[in-house]
This record gives C-alpha cells, sequence and structure tokens, in this order.
C-alpha cells in the first residue's frame, strides 16, 4: 500500500507541543548535573566504597536508571500534562494519596532547590577558588573559599543565586529553555577542558609532579598511607562495586526523568520522554566514564579513593575533585576559568530545573482546583508562571537556610529518601493501571500498552522500579554515610509534611463542595460513555 | 436563585468515544445544559482495504487486519475514536481516490453527514428524557455544508452559531458564533476581524443584559493565555529561534474587544487544542477547555452559575 493510500487528510488546522527529545534531554541532563554529579563519583563514590570500581558504579547506578526511566515515561505517557504522576496516580489510585505524595515532592524539591543552591558557597565555589588559590599562589582566593563555605558566606552568597534564579525563570520560557541550551554546551565544553588536561598529561608520573609541585613535596605519595591510617579498607571486588551501584543510582543520576512534570509541554510525550530520559542517562554517564578512564590513566583507583577518603573522613587538607586534578595539570587561567564558569553555571541551571519542574507539579494542583488558580497565574506577557516561581524561590531560600545553619532539615542528604517514597505512588499506578483501568491501559501509546508475551510491560518494568525504590528506602537507613543517617526525626517530618498535604486536599474539597457546589473529586471520577 | 449547571466540552473532530463520553458527564453531572464549542468534524479518512477476504488499515502507523465481521467492527470502532471516519474499499478504488480530490472530498462529506446525523439521534435519545437540551455551533474546520445537517437539529439539540437562545427560563442568554479569526490553514469558517467584531455586536446589542450573557464563540479571545500556539511561516512550517518552537498568541482580537466592552459573565471557546484554561478578562470568565480527541480523551468543564454569577467551575477529563 503507498502512503498516500494509508490515510486521506482533508485541509484542517493542526498541534504541536513545544519541548523536543532534545530539550526533555537538555533538562534531564542539568537535572544530574554535569556539574555537582561530576564530582560525585571521584570524591564520593571512590571514598565510601574504596575499591570499587568507579566505571562500574557508574554503569550499574546507570543500568537500574534505565528502568525508572522507562516506569516515568510511561507515567509521562499515559497522563502527557503537568504533574503526569500526579494526575496519573490521582486518577488512578486515589486523589487523596496522590496529592500528599505530590506535595512532599514539591515541598521538598522547592526545598533541596535551596539546598543545592547551598552547595555553590558550601562546595563548588571554594574548590574552585582554592584551585586558584592554590595554582596561582593567590591568598585571596583562599580566604575567599573559607569565607564561601562558612555560614556567612553560605547565607550571602547562596541568597544572591537564589534571587538570580528566581530572577531568570521569571523570564519566558523560550528564554529559560536557551539558558538551559547554552549551560549544556558549557557543561561540555568545561568537561572538554578536563579531558584535554587529563588526556595531554604524559603520564603517571606528570600528574605525580603536578602534584607535588602544588600540595607541597611527598605529597602524592603520602595520600594513600594517610588514608589507610585513617581506617580507608581497599576491597576491589566485584560485590562492593554492585552494591555501591545499586544504591549511587540516584545520588549520581537524579533528574533524568523530571519531564514528566512537565509531560504537557513535550512533542510527542510517548517518544520523547524516554528519548530524553534515556539519553540523559546515557550522556552522563559516558562523560564521567570518560573522565574516570582518562583519571585513571594517570593515578590508580586507590589513590583517588584515599583523596576521598581524607576529604570525607579527615581534618587532613585534601582536594578529590576532578576539577583541580585537571587543573593542576594545565595550570592556566584559560582552563581554570573555563572550567569554573561550566560549573557555576550549570549548578543555576541545576537549580533552574527544579524550580521548573516545581512549577509544573503546582500547576497540576491549580488545574485541578486544589489549590487557588491564582497561584499558577502565568505573567501575560513573559508567560511565567511568577506566583508559583516566588513560592518556590521561598523554599529554596528555606533550603539555604537549613543549609547554612546545618539545619534539621539536611535536605541534599535526605531528599532521595523524601523522592524515592514519594515516587511509590505514581509508580505503583502505572504497575497497576493494565488491572486498575484497562480501558486507559488500551487506548495508550505503544511505550504503556507494549506486552511481553501476556504480560504488560509496565507492570513488569514497574514491579522492577517499585523494588529498586524499597531498596532505596532501605538503602537510607543501612548505609547513613550515604543517606545522611535518616533518624526518627526525619521521618516524622515526612510523615508531618504528608498530613499537611491530606488536610489541604481535604479542607480545598470541603471549601469548593460548599461554597461552589463542584466536588473535586469529580475530576478524578472516570466517565464511561453512553 | 437556582443553580443552573454547564457541562462544557469542544473540538471532538470526530471521535465517537470523547462524543459518548460528552453525554455521559452531562448525565453523571446534572447539567442543566450541555454546551459544544465547535469542530465538531474529523480531520482524516481510513481505506480499509479489501484484500483476499479480509480488511487493512493503518492506523497512527500501525498495520491493522480485520478477517471477521466482529474484527471490522472493533477495526471500525478504533478508527471513529480517533476522530477518524473509515470506507471500505479494494486497494485500486484506494488508489482512485488519492488521486481525485473532488471524489475523496464527497467520501468525507459521506462520513461527516452520517457520523453527524448519528450523534444527533444519540444525543436526542440519552438527553431528551431528562430535558436536557445540548447547545452547539460549529468550528473553524467544520465544512459549511455542516450547517444543512444542523439545521435539521429539532428538539434537544440546538445550533446556536449566529443566534440567541434564552437558558434557564431567561435568566441567562446564550449567544453564539461558530467561527475563527482567519488561520494560515484558510479553513472554512476562517472569518477576518473586522467581521466577527460585526457579527458579534450585532447579537450581544439585541441582549438584555450583557452581564448575563454566554458567550459561546469558538475562537478564544487574543493574547488571553487561552491562545498561545506555536507559530508559522509562509509554508505553515513551525518556526524556531535558538533551537525552540515560537509560540505567540492566535486567538481573535474581536472577540477580546467585545469581551472587554460587553462583559459577558462567561466566554466558552476552543480552537487552540493545546492552551486550556480558566482566564478572566475583567468580569468575564473565559474559558478553553483544549482538545485531547486523539487520545479518546474528553476535557470538559463543569460550571455552576447562580443569581446570574458564576458560583463555581472545575474542569474534568476521563
Amino acid at each position: 500500500m503507498s502512503a498516500t493510500q494509508r490515510l486521506f487528510v482533508r485541509q484542517s488546522s493542526g498541534l504541536v507541543r513545544t519541548i523536543s527529545a532534545f530539550g526533555a534531554m537538555v533538562f534531564g541532563v542539568h537535572c544530574i548535573s554535569l556539574s555537582s554529579s561530576g564530582l560525585i563519583p571521584f570524591s564520593w563514590v571512590a571514598s565510601v566504597w574504596p575499591g570499587a570500581s568507579i566505571i562500574g558504579v557508574l554503569t550499574v547506578a546507570m543500568i537500574l536508571g534505565l528502568f525508572h526511566a522507562y516506569t516515568y515515561a510511561s507515567i509521562g505517557a499515559a497522563m502527557p500534562r503537568s504533574g503526569a504522576d500526579y494526575v496519573l496516580a490521582s486518577r488512578i489510585l486515589n486523589p487523596t494519596l496522590a496529592f500528599g505524595a505530590s506535595w512532599v515532592l514539591a515541598l521538598f524539591s522547592g526545598v533541596v532547590a535551596g539546598g543545592l543552591i547551598a552547595w555553590i558557597p558550601g562546595t563548588a565555589l571554594p574548590t574552585l577558588l582554592r584551585t586558584i588559590g592554590i595554582l596561582f599562589n593567590n591568598q585571596t582566593a583562599t580566604d575567599l573559599a573559607t569565607w564561601s563555605a562558612s555560614s556567612t558566606g553560605i547565607l550571602v552568597i547562596g541568597t544572591a543565586c537564589v534571587l538570580l534564579t528566581w530572577a531568570t525563570m521569571l523570564l519566558p520560557t523560550q528564554t529559560i529553555v536557551r539558558i538551559l541550551e547554552v549551560g549544556f554546551f558549557l557543561g561540555l565544553a568545561a568537561w572538554a577542558v578536563i579531558y584535554f588536561a587529563l588526556a595531554t598529561a604524559p603520564g603517571p608520573e606528570a600528574f605525580q609532579s603536578a602534584w607535588d609541585r602544588f600540595m607541597g613535596a611527598g605529597s602524592f605519595a603520602s595520600r594513600i598511607d594517610l588514608a589507610v591510617q585513617a581506617g580507608m579498607e581497599y576491597s576491589p571486588n566485584v560485590a562492593i562495586m554492585t552494591l555501591a551501584g545499586l544504591i549511587m543510582g540516584f545520588w549520581i543520576y537524579y533528574g533524568y526523568y523530571i519531564p514528566t512534570f512537565f509531560a504537557g509541554e513535550v512533542k510527542e510525550a510517548h517518544r520523547n520522554l524516554l528519548i530524553g530520559a534515556w539519553s540523559a542517562l546515557i550522556i552522563t554517564w559516558l562523560v564521567f566514564s570518560a573522565a574516570d578512564l582518562l583519571l585513571e590513566r594517570l593515578v590508580p583507583l586507590e589513590w583517588i579513593a584515599a583523596e576521598g577518603y581524607l576529604y570525607n573522613n579527615t581534618d587532613t587538607f585534601a582536594m578529590p575533585w576532578i576539577t583541580f586534578y585537571a587543573s593542576i595539570l594545565r595550570p592556566n587561567v584559560l582552563v581554570v576559568g573555563l572550567i569554573t564558569i561550566g560549573w557555576i553555571y550549570t549548578l543555576i541551571n541545576l537549580a533552574q530545573t527544579y524550580f521548573f519542574y516545581t512549577s509544573r507539579i503546582i500547576f497540576s494542583w491549580a488545574f485541578d482546583r486544589i489549590i487557588p488558580s491564582g497561584i499558577a497565574y502565568v505573567h501575560p506577557r513573559v508567560g511565567s508562571p511568577v506566583v508559583a516561581v516566588t513560592l518556590i524561590a521561598i523554599l529554596a531560600e528555606i533550603g539555604v537556610l537549613d543549609a547554612a545553619t546545618r539545619g534539621i532539615l539536611a535536605t541534599q542528604l535526605h531528599f532521595v529518601f523524601f523522592a524515592v517514597i514519594t515516587q511509590i505512588v505514581p509508580v505503583l499506578a502505572i504497575t497497576l493501571l493494565p488491572f486498575l483501568k484497562p480501558d486507559l491501559f488500551e487506548a495508550a501509546p505503544r511505550i504503556v500498552r507494549a506486552k511481553l508475551g501476556s504480560l504488560p510491560v509496565v507492570t513488569l518494568i514497574g514491579a522492577v522500579t517499585l523494588v529498586y525504590l524499597g531498596w532505596m528506602i532501605l538503602a537510607s537507613f543501612l548505609f547513613p554515610a550515604v543517606g545522611g543517617g535518616i533518624g526518627r526525626g526525619t521521618v516524622l517530618t515526612f510523615l508531618l509534611i504528608f498530613l499537611i498535604g491530606i488536610a489541604v486536599h481535604v479542607a480545598s474539597r470541603l471549601y469548593r463542595l460548599r461554597r461552589e457546589g463542584v466536588d473535586l473529586a469529580w475530576t478524578f471520577r472516570e466517565i464511561p460513555p453512553v | 436563585m437556582k443553580l443552573f449547571r454547564i457541562v462544557y466540552s469542544s473540538d471532538f473532530h470526530a471521535s465517537e468515544l470523547v462524543f459518548r463520553k460528552f453525554l455521559s458527564a452531562g448525565l453523571m453531572y446534572e447539567a442543566r445544559a450541555l454546551v459544544v464549542g465547535g469542530d465538531l468534524t474529523g480531520k482524516a479518512l481510513v481505506p480499509l482495504i479489501r484484500v483476499d477476504g479480509r480488511y487493512e488499515a493503518v492506523i497512527a502507523g500501525v498495520r491493522r487486519a480485520a478477517e471477521t465481521e466482529t474484527e471490522l467492527k472493533q477495526l471500525r470502532r478504533l478508527i471513529a475514536n480517533v476522530g477518524y471516519y473509515a470506507q471500505e474499499m479494494t486497494a485500486d478504488e484506494a488508489q482512485y481516490y488519492a488521486e481525485h480530490p473532488a471524489e475523496q472530498a464527497q467520501l468525507f462529506r459521506r462520513g461527516i453527514e452520517e457520523q453527524l446525523t448519528r450523534w444527533i439521534e444519540l444525543a436526542e435519545q440519552h438527553l431528551r428524557p431528562r430535558g436536557i437540551p445540548l447547545y452547539l455551533i460549529p468550528g473553524n474546520d467544520d465544512p459549511l455544508f455542516v450547517d444543512e445537517i444542523l439545521e435539521r437539529c429539532a428538539g434537544s439539540v440546538v445550533n446556536v452559531d449566529r443566534r440567541r437562545i434564552e437558558l434557564a427560563g431567561g435568566e441567562y442568554t446564550l449567544v453564539g458564533l461558530g467561527v475563527s479569526n482567519e488561520t494560515p490553514w484558510r479553513c472554512p469558517r476562517d472569518w477576518p476581524e473586522e467581521q466577527i467584531d460585526r457579527e458579534l455586536r450585532g447579537l450581544l446589542s439585541g441582549v438584555r443584559e450583557p452581564a448575563r450573557s454566554i458567550l459561546l464563540v469558538h475562537v478564544p479571545p487574543y493574547d488571553s493565555g487561552l491562545d498561545t500556539a506555536p507559530a508559522l511561516d509562509q509554508e505553515l512550517r513551525i518556526r524556531y529561534a535558538g533551537g525552540q518552537v515560537l509560540m505567540e498568541p492566535v486567538g481573535s482580537r474581536a472577540v477580546r474587544r467585545v469581551i472587554e466592552e460587553f462583559q459577558p459573565l462567561l466566554g466558552l471557546h476552543g480552537h487552540i487544542h493545546e492552551s486550556p484554561g480558566f482566564r478572566k478578562l475583567g468580569r468575564t470568565l473565559c474559558v478553553n477547555v483544549g482538545s485531547e480527541y486523539a487520545e479518546g480523551i474528553l476535557r470538559a468543564a463543569i460550571l455552576n452559575l447562580e443569581g446570574g454569577k458564576v458560583k463555581g467551575y472545575l474542569p474534568i477529563s476521563g
């Protein structure tokens, strides 16, 4: 049959959405973060599991992410609109439960955006300033690094960054997307500079000599001994590598799936959400893995683990940063400058993605009229949700304050725990979709209704994802070095925020029913055809 | 003061499933009136090709076959649910229609007439016993011959295009206009802004109390947030800048002007599927429910009116 015979189309109007597969990938890459997650494998993973192959951990974590990404892409494909996870769970499971989970995720996402912003003055900026201080013997840069990491520095610089992020999020969406795209290429450029520095070093001796030049004679050779004396147990085996990979997935790659939260703006959501999420995962895996290959050409894994161990577990001055390793090999202003610009810019991008997706979740609540529609007000000129973005900025400032005062929320460390718990609700919804709403399942795009034999793929992969999420919760308790030590306070905080969400939903429903004569439950009711 | 509940939807584009859900929603939510904002007809026709005693069709890129009568019925239903028309034919006939646009247009006409007639009968069957009227207008995508079909409506289904209808015993006035401003596609009911302005003013000037009127116009008001669509170039290609799709308001300036001037109670619109929402223009609550007809999803709004005011509203989908 020829193409013209397949379908006759008459002249009529058309329909498109705006975010492409590339755009979805850019959002995913920024939410993973080329900068903050780029440091984790070499400074943290290596030190928590000394001996675990970094590429192995990155690979195991990435493969698990592919399953989770498929599940979330299916959620967005099944409900291609703002807050797809909440919308799906509210229609498939229970609206109050779905709102409670979504409420926790959105509130904590806002606060954690502040936690991530606080990471700029707390870690990223001091790292880069110390690099400048050491490389160019610049005491001012070193002093600035110390001040930046102080409570005052975090508060001042963090607040300025919150304001900057807030201001950029008031720009039209197209401009925001363009800012993110620029960041994507800047981030890649920073990595290209790192690769160049690592790849052009003649060999291990060059690294050793560069290290000793800036960190003191004999420093390189002493690091492993110092770390072992401090308690590091180097154990290179596959089991530990796999275990680390099973735990670190979200810590390294969290964010690849966020376009699901604004699935209503993604073109051909049934296709592009999966392409975007998988490409974000694979690209970041490639970027970090390539850096590790190049680094391990110059330095043994045991040394990388030791440097990370010293930084995380002792008072020894240590610089376990891939950016520093590259900078000492090419100690010139251009190299350090390009890395610094790429790093800071993409860290702001990271916060922007949190602002963006959280505002879309808030939209979905407003569309269901659970919260006043004024919160989802979109400015007619710039087309940005000014009220929602301002509310998120307030939450982000709370995150900065918490980080500056080493407060009780410890959002960055507890965020994975909170995010994973809330994800159980929508993941359960998509897993059970074929059985609870067979008509929706049959009408859904191919990615959702695909079957393996007689078993729906979303159920199969959803079940794997649920097991993964369950394991992540368990791991948060079993491995306090990673999860930040989930105590009673963290669990109670979660329960309190969740219960407030439930109360908001119930109160809103009662209000609409009494004052406006509409029952919010109608929004979620299935409408069978006559 | 009695509550008057409207269930409003738009842009079914021939989706059988969505229309049936819409009727069901009216009954479920005990509407006093159902209102449809145009674009009733479909955009595509799927040839069901007879090959060796069975039928083959390609729907959304997937080849499907029907060997029995039951399977053929199921295939027809699937095609109707996504808003396509189906026509049985041989491969040679399909080739002939592909090469003869006038004959192809006749196929569309037959499909549209059959479906709209059936929809009107279906509405009568379900709504008349409950005394619920269904008010509708065409949209810019609906061919002009649709008027002849809608004019034949009698009983519960009422064509409001270029008319005023009293609702709730005269408490509210529904004013209808099933057109759009000019689009790049040169659709059958694309009007110049001046003509829309003139027509709406003419209709509204006869309304006793504009503040209690409901304006049912297919195209949303310009730059209202209910009319944001991708910008197109002269070749109807989407315009990009910096790799991003350029979005722009494409609604009617005349509709906006008239709403701002007359301040009706409600503005009910459709047309731009990807720009649903509720927006206030002065005291007028403007609604575009959007459309997901191809997915078989009904997008509608429940609107509660009481004492000449909008007491409450809720978007629904299912």
